[in-house]
């Protein structure tokens, strides 16, 4: 009786001081602070409302610039689609099939892979029609081949389709023999399109063109 | 009698006057120093994202140029007022963290059937916290579709509301800043954005 006594006293005094500390931190989270910096706003005292307004349509100008007017390519991983757009407008849309993510380890060695499409700007190194595949490490480990000395070896034709638009690093936006995988992630990091799609890509960009890929 | 009505008239135009000038000049600047972080940012190849808190939209962008915009459904700024600068993803997490799959070397050949399963959006959580670097944490949540996803998140809900306050206090005590920001985004959304979010990605976070 005595000692649940002490326990009820102690409980009722570590839970008036969490809802001390409770409110307390609210106070602080939620009371109101300027939103700007001290120095910017120092730094601005003095010029006009028209100079600062002048001065960010310049900025907002500068920005807008950066959109090119020729085409370019934008490819959404997570959604497997890929869009040719001009300036803000698409042009013509197609679903990918983008990198899967899956890891392989090479048995014999400290080498790993993964799978993933790489994100960010590029641009259309270069074209090929009836591309042949040059067959790297990872696919010979994945089979679980030997990796050929002869060069030649590695040569597959056939598996690449029609076309193929290389944008470095072994990436390439190029056909495929699985259409019914067409808006899954099963690649090893390159993009695959279906003919069709594939025949408009090709022809609409050229090298040079920008790629952006997230 | 009217004299005292012209009087409280130029009393209130005089003394609103004042602050609502100096509130659109602090637009400007604000709006100025976006503008600014972006171009800074546009000069690198990476994916970086852009907040725009006033218009509910998280822009997905690079070289300037606008990829892709999500719709955030409502939101709620906390703690100490976030300025507009660049801050970097320091990490992301969740409950659940998605996993990659191993691909058995050889197995394809001697199994026909022998399928690893891929790393897709679907697999990608709904719920997560992203760190930033300057002490600011976005929680980001779907939005309630039936009674699951109701107790999921009135649970979340529930626990950021204890422990948003204790992490303000800790953060006062270490004398450093701490803001949390909670989104609300579609089911799909949430998990684009976490799929396209990696370390060290980029944002800018523009705040009402």
């Amino acid at each position: 009786m005595f000692k649940a006594g002490i326990f009820l006293k102690i409980f009722i005094i570590l839970f008036v001081m969490f809802l001390t500390l409770e409110a307390a931190g609210y106070y602080l989270g939620s009371r109101n602070m300027p939103n700007i910096d001290n120095a910017e706003e120092t730094k601005y005292e003095k010029t006009s409302m028209d100079t600062l307004k002048k001065r960010n349509s310049a900025l907002r100008q500068r920005l807008e610039n950066l959109t090119p007017d020729k085409v370019y390519i934008v490819i959404d991983t997570g959604m497997n689609k890929l869009y040719l757009k001009k300036g803000s407008a698409v042009i013509h849309e197609a679903v990918v099939s983008s990198g899967s993510g899956n890891v392989l380890k090479d048995p014999s060695g400290n080498r790993q892979w993964v799978f993933d499409t790489p994100t960010g700007e590029y641009t259309v190194k270069s074209k090929s029609i009836a591309p042949a595949w040059t067959k790297p490490d990872w696919a010979f480990i994945e089979d679980g081949e030997e990796i050929p000395k002869d060069p030649r070896k590695r040569i597959e034709k056939g598996v690449l389709g029609e076309y193929a638009l290389g944008f470095g690093n072994g990436y390439f936006i190029h056909g495929t023999l699985y259409t019914r995988m067409l808006g899954r992630n099963v690649s090893h990091g390159c993009i695959r399109v279906g003919d069709k799609d594939l025949k408009t890509v090709f022809t609409t960009a050229g090298i040079g063109t920008r790629i952006y890929i997230f | 009698m009217i004299n005292i009505f012209r009087f409280i008239f130029f009393f209130i135009a005089f003394t609103a006057f004042p602050t609502f000038a100096g509130d659109d000049k602090e637009i400007y600047i604000r709006e100025r120093r976006l503008l600014e972080e972006e171009l800074k940012l546009s000069r690198n190849p990476d994916i970086y994202f852009v907040f725009n808190m006033k218009e509910k939209i998280i822009h997905f962008k690079s070289r300037g140029i606008s990829l892709k915009e999500l719709q955030i459904k409502d939101f709620n700024c906390w703690g100490t007022p976030v300025s507009v600068n660049t801050y970097q993803v320091k990490e992301k997490s969740s409950l659940i963290e998605p996993e990659r799959e191993e691909i058995k070397p050889g197995e394809s050949k001697k199994n026909e059937n022998y399928k690893t399963g891929a790393f897709e959006l679907t697999d990608m959580p709904s719920r997560y916290t992203v760190v930033l670097d300057g002490g600011i944490s976005i929680y980001i949540k779907p939005l309630t579709e039936g009674i699951v996803s109701g107790i999921s998140n009135f649970s979340y809900s529930s626990v950021r509301f204890i422990t948003r306050p204790i992490l303000m206090l800790w953060n006062v005590f270490k004398g450093k800043p701490y803001s949390a920001i909670d989104i609300v985004l579609e089911k799909n959304d949430a998990r684009a954005f976490y799929w396209s979010l990696s370390d060290n990605s980029k944002t800018i976070i523009d705040t009402p």
